[in-house]
């Protein structure tokens, strides 16, 4: 953490709010994208960003500054997002055979990239294993741990993640370069 | 050109999902929706600007009131040491007591307020032990070393006084 950083975090600890909207301004691209990829809902993400970096304040006292702060802030905002997920869906461990229904319907999205689309055309529980795993660098067993889940179905979810994910991709007009560039 | 990727590999998939954007840009500004929602942690006190300033306040005017309050001490003090002995001590012996009522009530009204309290307040006192060796002589009247105090008592007394009668000229 430099150390710009971690004056911001010393202050906002203190209860100085001008500090933490800096500490926002410079994690929120990350958190909300952290939130969209995992819920799949713009606007949904838009309250768990807000309800992640509240929650982050009211804990702020906890972070030691043991771990980057970014770090432990999309922690915060992982475990609020997945027990968002959990009440909503009441369950995780979804069925894929669903996921045809759910590719065709149209997108709402207007992401950039055939991935981003893709991923949110995949199942609450694909994607927050797919999300957590391949893009946040989670392991099987911080996943389980965080889900509640076995490491079996963890590894699971992945493996049909990433089966639907190349499936998507195959049917996709456009080339997996093209869709990450941005 | 568009081309599929039927045989595409996890490896590969996920260097394709690593190459994401990291961030993403919510349509709105989200802060203000945040701000509404922090509760209001208080500072310590020592932080706080209004705190702050009536500490320094406090501060100054018990500093000014000690200041004050030492010099009128010393004043009082100086004159009560210093203060030379007049008209009681040339009264006859008779007429002492109502001299000196006379003397304490007329010397106490020209005083100042504070200088009057303390006045007031080491008369009591000896009259207080002045009483108390009354109420002991009225047992053993002879006893020769409660009329010696009672008569030291009666001269400061009459001392005090006659010295406060100084700072009313």
């Amino acid at each position: 953490m430099d150390k710009r950083e971690q004056k911001l975090v010393k202050a906002a600890q203190q209860g100085d709010t001008k500090a933490f909207e800096q500490l926002y301004r410079t994690h929120h691209g990350r958190v909300y994208a952290l939130s969209l990829r995992l819920c799949g809902d713009r606007h949904w993400a838009e309250d768990l960003c807000q309800d992640a970096f509240v929650r982050a304040w009211n804990k702020l006292a906890s972070f030691k500054g043991e771990s980057q702060f970014g770090t432990w802030l999309y922690r915060v905002t992982a475990n609020l997002v997945v027990s968002n997920l959990r009440r909503s869906k009441a369950k995780f461990e979804d069925d894929l055979e669903s996921l045809d229904e759910l590719s065709q319907a149209e997108s709402h999205f207007d992401l950039d990239g055939d991935i981003e689309k893709a991923l949110l055309k995949l199942p609450d529980g694909a994607r927050t294993v797919l999300v957590l795993y391949s893009i946040e660098g989670y392991t099987h067993e911080e996943i389980a741990n965080t889900l509640n889940i076995a490491i079996g179905t963890s590894k699971a979810q992945l493996h049909r993640a990433r089966n639907s994910l190349k499936t998507f991709l195959a049917e996709s007009p456009r080339s997996i370069d093209a869709g990450t560039e941005t | 050109m568009s081309k599929t990727t039927p045989s595409l590999s996890d490896q590969e998939l996920d260097i394709a999902l690593g190459k994401l954007r990291p961030q993403l840009q919510p349509d709105n500004d989200l802060w203000p929706g945040i701000a509404a929602q922090l509760p209001r942690q208080r500072l310590p006190w020592w932080q706080q600007p209004s705190a702050i300033a009536a500490s320094f306040i406090g501060a100054v005017l018990c500093l000014g009131l000690a200041v004050v309050s030492q010099l009128e001490n010393q004043q009082l003090r100086h004159s009560l040491a210093t203060a030379t002995m007049p008209t009681l001590q040339q009264a006859p012996v008779s007429t002492l007591p109502v001299a000196f009522n006379h003397q304490q009530q007329a010397t106490l009204s020209c005083l100042e307020p504070n200088q009057a309290q303390i006045i007031e307040q080491n008369l009591a006192i000896i009259q207080s032990a002045m009483n108390d060796i009354h109420m002991a002589l009225e047992k053993s009247p002879n006893n020769t070393k409660l009329n010696q105090r009672l008569l030291d008592l009666s001269k400061q007394q009459i001392n005090l006084v006659n010295r406060a009668n100084t700072l009313t000229l």
